[in-house]
């Protein structure tokens, strides 16, 4: 699994979640999963599947594409429907998108809006394949919508119904893992970078953007005990590869001498800077001073000011660096929304689409949520001082910022659609190689 | 008559094993039933597509390809086997200083609790009205290294002349006490409990009769009480080991280093983390619950030579 920013799972909880959490707390062994009908795929990417349907993952690269299989037994909705009664039901990821934006939703159309909550990709997989949950909104990851599509659980987009993507990034609404957004749309958009904190580590993004390595400064042992890693094997592992092999990092590597190389540079951090693993350290461990250093998703770091102590002491310390555009390689992703093939309400699901694929109604959630929305509009080098009509001050990165002023600090963790251009992806693994990929984390995670 | 004593006999016969049945249906549902479902999937397959497990219900389905390279792990250094015997040491370390630590206590209440023996237990017991993630979060803060903030344990440590900045007690070697420390603090009651049942059930005349043949009160509590409380430090042993076997949120919340992790974290890892890892977490599961199963089978028949023991 690629690993997500929302993805609190049990391993360390924020203040904020953990009592929330305690409540809901025990692991739950997967007890039954149906046997697909597509189960005959091998999990590797691309291919026309000959004369019979294909029911293979395709797994489009920036270098290869992938046109995602369309079904006859599967078409799209038509067009010109009227909406269904509701409710409209989204499965998302805890505390991923604003009430309110749905609340305006709901006025809109005159219909109720409910979200149903998953802790993992697993979990929501399990329970969308066991038919125990009904939606009409899901939110896969990169590597999942493959495989969602193969399995004939997702049913295509109806463009018609779509005129807003025209607001997105032309690099996102013909993205290279479903060209032509034939069952995705982009939701957000994230960089994973290095976050500090000014007052434990003395640097300024300046000085890493000079230097040969930026990635060395995780192994710079005056930091012992600083140092935080996102407890997540894909991102922990790149980490360990950009540290050796910066752009040339392949972070759908399937070479196991290569993932062994990058599990051993994990291992020296143990020793060397007494490294930690945590799923919060970037977004409340940086603002709260618990870190002076973690491997950041830029929207972890851009609501720092929300989580810090005191914001207008802490926020000014707040550092961030993505290496990529320097030319280092770096890691980009961002999340989708898609429609089950089994939505009660797919017309009312597609309106919600493209009422999320309005300007002010993604800004709005994105002022909240801490996480970019990937949008023409966003202009990098005005947005904070200009922010959008109507959003003015609402922007989590002007939370408690003197009036007039913003934490300019905070601006790198900006996406732009040139980031996504430069950045590298994680996509889905075949099952056998990612079994390495995970094996060497263990080893890892073992502290060996 | 005779007959009216048989239908009698015949109704006892099945009247009081009856009243087992509760525990025997909760004990199936929510023991047999999922330890079984742990076996299918360890002994199971995934599907190709999500790497989602399929469980084998069915034994004669049953595949060992999982559960053998996972056992065969503990036997290669590093990974699982060192934290398998880290796991151990955490866990004997623990229980020890819950012994050492909880037997005054336990001793204290029991013998010279009086008529406060009630107020003291549930003194005792009071901070564990909290749940014990509450508690391991108060713990972090208490400890807390910031310098321009130290937690209150460090601040009270430099009030010391030979403590000049505050301990990082999340790092390094001192780490590995700080975890240990963590699961005492999270377990000592349910040591003591039992512990105290045991000493506040004998019988004050044998240590009487001790004194009385001239034994000294060292001698009386090495020769008398403690033999006399074994089944009661064994109880509390077993209590407290079953879940620190098993735990992975106190080194997570303590400490989050690789260097720390437990078996727990291990399973933790491979049911939660990854993707298609759950066969070889249920596998790693059943071998630690058949190593815990051997110390429990110690337990049993200890308890039952015990018991013999009593009768002669």
């Amino acid at each position: 699994m690629v690993h997500h920013p929302r993805d609190r799972g049990s391993r360390g909880l924020s203040r904020r979640d953990f009592l929330r959490r305690s409540l809901a707390a025990g692991v739950a062994l997967p007890t039954a999963s149906a046997i697909l009908a597509a189960c005959g795929g091998n999990g590797s990417g691309g291919g026309d599947g000959g004369g019979d349907e294909d029911l293979t993952p395709r797994f489009g690269t920036a270098d290869k594409p992938a046109t995602l299989q369309l079904y006859d037994d599967n078409p799209a909705i038509a067009s010109n429907l009227e909406p269904e009664e509701g409710p409209l039901v989204l499965y998302n990821w805890e505390q991923y998108i604003w009430k309110r934006v749905l609340r305006d939703f709901s006025k809109k159309y005159g219909i109720e809006t409910k979200v149903e909550t998953f802790y993992n990709m697993e979990q929501a997989i399990q329970k969308f394949q066991s038919g125990e949950i009904e939606f009409d909104i899901f939110f896969p990851t990169i590597d999942y919508l493959p495989k969602l599509v193969a399995a004939k659980m997702l049913q295509p987009l109806n463009h018609d119904y779509l005129p807003n993507l025209k607001n997105v990034w032309p690099e996102l609404q013909d993205p290279y893992y479903d060209k032509g957004s034939q069952y995705s749309l982009p939701y957000t958009v994230y960089t994973t970078g290095i976050a500090w904190r000014k007052d434990i580590v003395p640097v300024e993004p300046e000085e890493l953007s000079a230097s040969s390595n930026p990635y060395e400064i995780f192994w710079n042992a005056d930091y012992a005990g600083e140092v935080g890693i996102y407890d997540a094997y894909r991102e922990a592992l790149s980490l360990g590869m950009y540290r050796d092999l910066l752009d040339q990092t392949n972070l759908n590597e399937s070479d196991p001498a290569v993932i062994a190389k990058a599990k051993d540079r994990l291992i020296e951090l143990i020793d060397l800077v007494d490294v930690k693993t945590t799923i919060d350290g970037a977004y409340s461990g940086i603002p709260e001073g618990k870190f002076g250093l973690h491997q950041a998703w830029s929207g972890d770091i851009q609501a720092g000011p929300f989580y810090a102590t005191d914001p207008k002491k802490d926020a000014p310390l707040f550092r961030y660096y993505w290496p990529a555009r320097d030319g280092f390689g770096g890691t980009i992703d961002n999340d989708m929304y898609a429609i089950p093939k089994t939505a009660k309400n797919p017309v009312l699901a597609h309106l919600f689409l493209n009422f999320m694929m309005d300007e002010f109604n993604a800004l709005k959630n994105w002022s909240w949520l801490g996480y970019q929305v990937p949008f023409n509009v966003v202009n990098p080098d005005t947005i904070f001082e200009e922010s959008y009509p109507g959003l003015e001050g609402w922007f989590v990165w002007d939370y408690e910022a003197p009036p007039g002023k913003h934490w300019d600090n905070l601006k790198p963790t900006i996406v732009t659609e040139e980031d996504v251009k430069i950045g590298k992806r994680a996509i889905g693994l075949e099952v056998d190689v990612d079994s390495i990929w995970q094996d060497a984390y263990s080893e890892f995670k073992a502290g060996a | 008559m005779a007959l009216a004593t048989g239908g009698v006999v015949g109704q006892r016969r099945w009247y009081y094993p009856a009243l087992a049945a509760p525990g025997i249906i909760w004990l199936i549902l929510l023991f047999v039933l999922p330890f079984y479902a742990i076996a299918a999937v360890a002994f199971g397959t995934r599907d190709q597509i999500f790497a989602l497990p399929i469980p084998a219900w069915n034994p004669l389905e049953w595949q060992f390809e999982t559960f053998t390279s996972t056992a065969s792990e503990f036997l290669r250094s590093g990974g699982i086997q060192a934290q398998f015997i880290r796991t151990l040491v955490y866990v004997v370390v623990s229980v020890s200083i819950c012994f050492v630590v909880g037997y005054p206590v336990a001793y204290y209440i029991a013998r010279y609790g009086g008529r406060l023996k009630v107020l003291l237990l549930t003194l005792m017991i009071a901070p564990f009205w909290m749940s014990y993630l509450m508690r391991m979060l108060a713990w972090v803060n208490l400890l807390s290294v910031k310098p321009e903030d130290p937690g209150l344990v460090n601040r009270l440590l430099m009030t010391l002349p030979f403590v000049d900045h505050p301990i990082a007690w999340n790092s390094g070697t001192v780490s590995h006490l700080t975890v240990i420390l963590g699961l005492v603090y999270g377990y000592i009651p349910f040591f003591i409990l039992p512990l105290y049942a045991a000493l506040d059930r004998i019988d004050k005349s044998q240590l009487e009769a001790a004194r009385d043949m001239g034994a000294s009160p060292a001698s009386t509590f090495w020769r008398v009480t403690l033999p006399l409380s074994k089944q009661g430090i064994l109880a509390g042993a077993v209590i407290i080991m079953l879940p620190m076997f098993g735990d992975y949120y106190t080194p997570n919340l303590m400490t989050a280093s690789p260097g720390n992790t437990m078996v727990g974290n291990a399973i933790d890892f491979a049911l939660q983390g990854g993707q298609g890892q759950q066969p070889k977490g249920a596998s790693l599961t059943l071998l630690l619950s058949a190593f815990i199963g051997a110390l429990m089978i110690y337990y049993l028949v200890s308890v039952a030579r015990a018991a013999k023991e009593a009768r002669r």
